[in-house]
């Protein structure tokens, strides 16, 4: 278990360095992959719920209740967890329909792999930016994980305020665009199809979790409502 | 194509999505509607019932601590009237200043914690007003938290009162009651249980104002949910 952060920092480096290059490297189909891809998935989960609640603490204190509210009300901090294992395993299937060779522990293995270095990666990004943002402009944002930001404030309509949110917008933009290549590439490379083919299988994958959403929500909020005391402990 | 014609292509993408996203932004924070809270036909209900309690309040606070502010008058002419004739009172002069003393001194703690409640009175007039106007979250839980952390340092002057309260009626208690003071120490027996009535008030508006505070909270809280402005993909 102890080497299992220092082994999961340097994958997580390499990863980011050259995302493509990683999915081609990495031996997907080996029996041992998908135990580790689990096991980084899970490291990565209790990071980034640490990161999100040193988040929460730094928020204005005034704040801090209407964002518990909204984290409650669509279980922000734990529901993508089971999105992402929904997604997962939708996208296997719909490659499966489109002639995807990879077995499901190989789709497993690469996109738990992936999806553990990206969720707290963007988190840490998207957190810093919003941190730059409360300096200079003063607006409170709370960030959830992976790619999400919850305005607090209405945006002040100046100019200058104006430049300095579409610029973190554009970012957020190409982070969000990063982060739907490297699952079309980890796709690609698992299921041995066109990129045309990808495109649609992570689409139409993408397409009916939203769909499922509300069901997801649902679930994690009849597990978790019960440990809401110990959150707003944390809290 | 190359490394300078990636670059070059690079740039003008980028470029292209940051001017889009400042005219999106620039488009939505154009609009001409003035902001309003979201607030459900219940919350209104709940919000009518604070509005309506408030107002009362306020209106019979200020009221309060006018009369106060006569009872005070009074008071100081009765400690001066007892100082101008203790020669007439004799040995019970002192006693009868004393309690006189204590009395105004009561008065006067009395009228700052009602001076105090007015105040508090006014911040949950300010939020419940700020609700209704659709101000920001930060503001309004700003003028909540003031409403909070005023309390106890109420709470703290209601029960030093009571301790002097209590103090001057066994003082008034142990007190001879004869001629010719007597009517004096009737009259500051009178006080101190208009004075007890005070402030057993005050400490009943104080856990009202903290009631409603929660209330004018809790409705922020709701009211204010923060929109989720961007979330990619799941």
């Amino acid at each position: 278990m102890l080497e299992l952060p220092p082994a999961y920092a340097r994958e997580w480096i390499r990863y980011l360095r050259s995302p493509q290059i990683f999915v081609k490297e990495v031996d997907l189909a080996a029996p041992e992959a998908a135990k580790l891809s689990a096991k980084y998935l899970g490291f990565a989960f209790l990071l980034t719920s640490a990161i999100v609640l040193v988040e929460l603490r730094l928020l204005p204190e005034e704040l801090t209740g209407p964002v518990a509210k909204a984290i409650q009300k669509d279980q922000l901090i734990f529901s993508y967890w089971l999105s992402t294992l929904v997604f997962v395993l939708l996208a296997h299937v719909a490659s499966k329909s489109l002639s995807g060779q990879g077995l499901l522990r190989t789709t497993l293995a690469g996109l738990f792999r992936v999806y553990s270095f990206l969720i707290p990666a963007t988190t840490l990004t998207l957190i810093a930016l919003s941190l730059i943002q409360g300096l200079v402009i003063g607006n409170a944002w709370f960030v959830t994980p992976p790619l999400g930001v919850l305005l607090l404030e209405p945006l002040d309509p100046s100019t200058a305020h104006l430049l300095f949110f579409a610029a973190f917008f554009t970012v957020y933009f190409y982070l969000a665009l990063f982060f739907f290549l490297c699952t079309l590439w980890t796709l690609h490379e698992i299921h041995r199809f066109s990129y045309v083919r990808t495109l649609v299988a992570a689409s139409s994958s993408l397409l009916v979790l939203l769909l499922c959403q509300p069901l997801i929500v649902f679930c994690v909020r009849k597990v978790f409502d019960p440990l809401e005391p110990l959150i707003k402990l944390l809290l | 194509m190359t490394r300078g014609t990636r670059i070059f292509v690079g740039t003008l993408a980028v470029a292209a999505t940051y001017a889009a996203a400042f005219g999106l932004l620039w488009v939505r924070t154009r609009s001409p509607a003035p902001p309003t809270s979201a607030l459900s036909a219940k919350d209104l209900e709940i919000l009518g019932l604070v509005d309506d309690l408030v107002t009362l309040r306020v209106g019979s606070a200020r009221t309060t601590a006018q009369s106060l502010s006569a009872q005070t008058s009074a008071i100081r002419a009765t400690v001066r009237a007892v100082s101008a004739a203790s020669a007439v009172y004799g040995d019970a002069a002192q006693k009868l200043l004393s309690s006189a003393q204590l009395a105004l001194d009561n008065q006067l703690n009395l009228e700052e914690i009602q001076s105090l409640l007015v105040g508090e009175l006014k911040l949950c007039d300010l939020a419940r007003r700020g609700l209704r106007q659709g101000i920001g979250p930060r503001e309004l839980m700003g003028t909540l938290r003031d409403i909070e952390q005023w309390a106890p340092k109420i709470e703290s002057l209601t029960e030093e009162a009571d301790l002097g309260i209590a103090k001057t009626r066994f003082g008034l208690g142990a007190a001879p009651q004869s001629l010719p003071e007597k009517d004096q120490w009737e009259s500051l027996g009178l006080i101190n249980v208009q004075q007890q009535s005070t402030l057993s008030s005050q400490k009943q508006l104080l856990s009202e104002i903290r009631k409603t505070a929660e209330v004018l909270k809790k409705l922020v809280e709701r009211v204010h949910m923060p929109y989720q402005v961007l979330r990619f993909p799941f």
